[in-house]
């Protein structure tokens, strides 16, 4: 029930924030789109779809230059605020403590924001396919799965291509975690700066890693192997509901965090 | 309907809130909490709808404890604090949403709870246009609907009119006939004595005689 609430409220009330990623998704395009005339390369429509998530190759174990993924971690920080504002958006006030009490159950609230991050999760990434998609249709870019932006490793498995939407609905769910313990803006605060770090530092620990298929080692020389990933992600999401269902049911639901009266 | 809390006590950041509260209150009566801002009010309210968990000490609704056996009571409606919905929703709407949560009531349901508050059920207005008395109106609606066993309204009256509080009276006589174990915290000492079987004075986070 408290399911059907988050589909009303959570998703369906929010899609229109989706038109700002697609406006970021349509200037990441124009970028690819004129270094591709410049450098002359012949890409299809997976190639801009990927580009969104390919990020950097491990640094500095590739001998490239560090140059922040900026593409990359637009993308993920708007998914972050997404994320972060909703949840425990309203849980202080009248209204939230009535949908809390009246679902009848701590245990299913917290759950059904966990079915409505991976909702959310997928229609971003599905604003982001069919944004480029249309970009490559209009401008008759090659609609294939092709891939011609960068190489691809003999360990490349297509469960390496999920990678990137796994990360973020396991990133979701470890920063509602953390919403259960501090706020929506601390805990969106650390995930932006896991975010960052897993940029410069390429290991499974800082799980964003696994979103960024250039630190895979589907894609790169030295990267993260696909099941090592699929590992860690399983481990942060079983910690994350874990700690973060028995959290919430100990969690006393104040006027404002901190309120004590 | 019987609430049982035993020995209860809630200590927030080592200042103690409640203090070893025990009360036995009963079904089809109405219980005004009564006491000064800060005294522990609305936090024993929030205790008893399962919002905090107690330091010490039980919570038992019809045998079952509270936090253990049950995340929240079976049947509650709530007004605590200030009243919110969706803005962009109407009145009818907002209480559907709610209402979907646990028991679907039917439309027709949901407008005779908006009349008897005093609101009018085909009022195509949003929320975002409402007047305070209206919103607290729609609270109150919010927190009657379906005629839950426990209902718990802290300033109910707040910003209500004459004709309004007559309606609020209305309604607390009707759950009260019911069954429903009604507790009302109120700053109006004389509307809390009439509407109240017993009134209960609260301080420090203590029931004082």
């Amino acid at each position: 029930m408290y399911f059907k609430y988050d589909l009303k409220v959570g998703f369906l009330r929010n899609l229109p924030k989706l038109i700002v990623l697609a406006g970021i998704v349509l200037i990441a395009n124009v970028s690819l789109r004129r270094n591709a005339e410049l450098l002359s390369l012949n890409l299809s429509s997976f190639d801009y779809i990927l580009y969104l998530v390919k990020s950097i190759p491990p640094f500095p174990q590739s001998g490239e230059e560090f140059r922040f993924p900026i593409v990359w971690y637009l993308i993920q920080l708007y998914l972050m605020w997404i994320i972060g504002s909703y949840p425990f958006s309203s849980v202080y006030d009248n209204h939230g403590v009535s949908v809390l009490i009246y679902g009848g159950s701590r245990s299913r609230w917290y759950l059904s924001k966990v079915a409505w991050i991976a909702l959310t999760v997928l229609a971003y990434y599905l604003v982001m396919t069919i944004t480029s998609l249309l970009f490559c249709i209009v401008l008759g870019v090659p609609i294939s799965w092709e891939i011609n932006l960068f190489a691809v490793s003999e360990e490349f498995s297509s469960a390496a291509l999920l990678l990137p939407i796994v990360t973020s609905f396991v990133t979701g769910v470890f920063q509602l975690f953390l919403m259960t313990l501090t706020s929506p803006i601390v805990s969106f605060i650390a995930v932006a700066a896991l975010s960052a770090a897993s940029t410069y530092i390429t290991t499974p620990l800082l799980f964003p890693n696994c979103s960024q298929l250039l630190k895979l080692s589907a894609f790169s020389e030295y990267g993260i192997g696909t099941a090592e990933s699929y590992l860690t992600l399983g481990i942060v999401f079983a910690f994350s509901l874990t700690a973060g269902l028995i959290a919430f049911n100990k969690r006393d639901i104040l006027k404002s965090q901190g309120d004590e009266e | 309907m019987q609430l049982d809390l035993k020995n209860v006590s809630k200590t927030i950041k080592g200042v103690t809130i409640l203090d070893n509260i025990s009360l036995t209150l009963q079904g089809g009566k109405v219980y005004g909490f009564q006491g000064k801002n800060g005294s522990g009010k609305t936090m024993l309210m929030r205790l008893i709808c399962g919002l905090i968990r107690p330091t010490s000490g039980q919570v038992v609704i019809n045998g079952e404890i509270l936090g253990k056996d049950i995340s929240f009571p079976r049947s509650v409606g709530v007004l605590i604090e200030n009243p919110s919905f969706l803005p962009e929703y109407t009145a009818l709407k907002n209480l559907r949403l709610l209402s979907d949560l646990r028991e679907h009531l039917s439309d027709d349901e949901l407008k005779a709870v908006l009349s008897d508050v005093g609101l009018d059920p085909e009022d195509k207005r949003k929320y975002r246009s409402f007047s305070l008395g209206m919103k607290q109106k729609l609270g109150i609606a919010a927190a009657v609907m379906g005629e839950p066993e426990l209902v718990i309204l802290d300033e109910p009256i707040n910003a209500v009119d004459d004709a309004g509080v007559e309606n609020i009276r209305h309604i607390l006589a009707k759950l009260k006939a019911h069954g429903s174990l009604i507790i009302v915290a109120c700053h109006d000492r004389e509307e809390l004595e009439l509407i109240s079987d017993e009134v209960l004075r609260i301080d420090a986070g203590r029931i004082v005689p």
